[in-house]
């Protein structure tokens, strides 16, 4: 029998407020929404005293539409994938991510966001949709910015007590045009560079705002705001050029891991963010 | 260790196991149900050699708390054979050689019949996309596409 679990406490709360209660009286408590990370014998998480697992909580793995979608905690990327009241960003998101139908059946949205690592999708692609994180302690809630719940490598703005229960999306205007794009370098592999890319045009066409947001190649998401021509339909080598330039000017610093240094990813990072421009362009390619 | 009882039915039969919530079903599996078919290559959800069905959909089962397949219908790759007789899908691994070592067919196999189940035309695409989170180190993918694709014109109720 594996060691790693045998003295871990396992609680499974039926209500949301017996999982708060549990998190402030049992500071060595572990949340997993999937547990794909925690589970995971090997992925570098200290082992753990004891595991709160959110599944039996009702509502958390709904999602719901109105001025904005909300998307409970738990909501699996199968969800994603086949909810009509998804996000279509984080639907494509969803089918990129690695591990096959059968993580997309377990790891959920809100465990991705709390992992915080940076080589991972869900983290960038939630600073660029303007989500807003909905965190709940006992007798208390508050709203962070995705922006802003991203503190740094593995570590997010919660709380000892906090728990993230769902994740807000405002819905973007009729004419914004969303572009992603992916680098990794085997169907296996964390992602080495993601970028999603939103461009904003007035009524008659002429882009009103553009930015780009990188993740996975730098430690926390970065939003880098581009200045394109305003009646841009497609990039040229040029255009390619000046995005990948801004973008490297923009980066501070870049991430480093096992798979790849901070000297690969500021080569393929700016490129990634060019492809995620053309992609939200008219005639853009998907690549 | 608390052990916390655990009925759930596993490949067609109810069972009323005492379980330690916070192991992982594999080892539930393998170690108190014996079922060895369920394979544990890496306990980090990258092989797939230990996925099950909970619910007909595929799961890998070393990152599956034991506690938390509480009255979910598991099947694993050793409840497909009846007796001498293959599965349908097994049969189409077996006659495209598309294991040598089979170390992931569980993940393979599984996979494939889910797909299936719910998606009796699934596209070559398709079939490709739900074999995507199993590791093979031996045949190179391509008999194993070739299985999954063939299994599509054989019925997998069964």
């Amino acid at each position: 029998m594996t060691q790693a679990f045998t003295r871990t406490r396992y609680h499974a709360p039926a209500t949301l407020g017996e999982a708060l209660a549990l998190l402030t009286d049992d500071p060595d408590v572990t949340v997993i929404g999937g547990g794909t990370i925690v589970m995971a014998a090997s992925a570098g998480v200290p082992r753990t005293a004891a595991l709160l697992d959110l599944h039996r909580i009702p509502g958390l793995a709904e999602i719901q539409q109105g001025v904005t979608t909300t998307l409970g905690a738990t909501t699996t990327y199968t969800r994603l994938l086949t909810a009509p009241a998804a996000p279509p960003l984080l639907r494509r998101i969803a089918g990129g991510i690695t591990g096959g139908p059968q993580i997309r059946n377990q790891g959920t949205i809100g465990g991705s966001a709390c992992y915080a690592n940076p080589a991972s999708d869900i983290p960038a692609g939630l600073v660029a949709l303007d989500a807003t994180m909905v965190v709940h302690r006992q007798e208390r809630q508050r709203r962070v910015p995705a922006r802003d719940f991203f503190a740094e490598p593995f570590r997010t703005d919660l709380q000892a007590g906090e728990l993230l229960t769902a994740i807000e999306i405002p819905t973007p205007p009729p004419a914004t045009r969303w572009g992603h794009a992916k680098l990794k370098h085997g169907e296996s592999s964390w992602p080495i560079a993601v970028a999603v890319a939103r461009i904003d045009r007035r009524p008659d066409g002429r882009i009103a705002s553009a930015s780009v947001t990188l993740g996975a190649a730098v430690p926390t998401p970065l939003t880098i705001a581009l200045d394109l021509p305003e009646h841009l339909t497609e990039l040229d080598r040029d255009h390619r050029r000046l995005i990948a330039a801004a973008v490297d000017r923009a980066v501070e610093q870049w991430w480093s891991d096992a798979l790849a240094d901070d000297v690969h990813r500021r080569r393929v990072g700016p490129v990634i963010a060019a492809r995620a421009v053309a992609a939200a362009l008219p005639n853009g390619h998907r690549t | 260790m608390t052990t916390t009882p655990l009925p759930a039915t596993i490949n067609g039969s109810a069972v009323n196991l005492d379980v330690d919530p916070a192991t992982p079903l594999a080892d539930v599996l393998r170690d108190q149900c014996g079922l060895t078919a369920t394979h544990i290559g890496c306990r980090n959800g990258d092989c797939g050699a230990c996925t099950v069905l909970l619910d007909h959909q595929p799961y890998k089962s070393c990152l599956v708390p034991g506690g938390r397949a509480a009255g979910r219908a598991i099947e694993t790759l050793d409840g497909l054979a009846e007796d001498d007789t293959l599965h349908p899908v097994q049969q189409q691994f077996w006659d495209h050689n598309a294991f040598q070592c089979g170390f992931c067919l569980a993940g393979q196999v599984l996979c494939t019949l889910s797909t299936l189940r719910h998606n009796p035309d699934a596209t070559d695409d398709e079939l490709t996309d739900a074999l995507a989170g199993n590791l093979c180190r031996c045949t190179g993918y391509q008999q194993i596409t070739a299985a999954a694709r063939a299994a599509r014109t054989h019925n997998t109720e069964r």
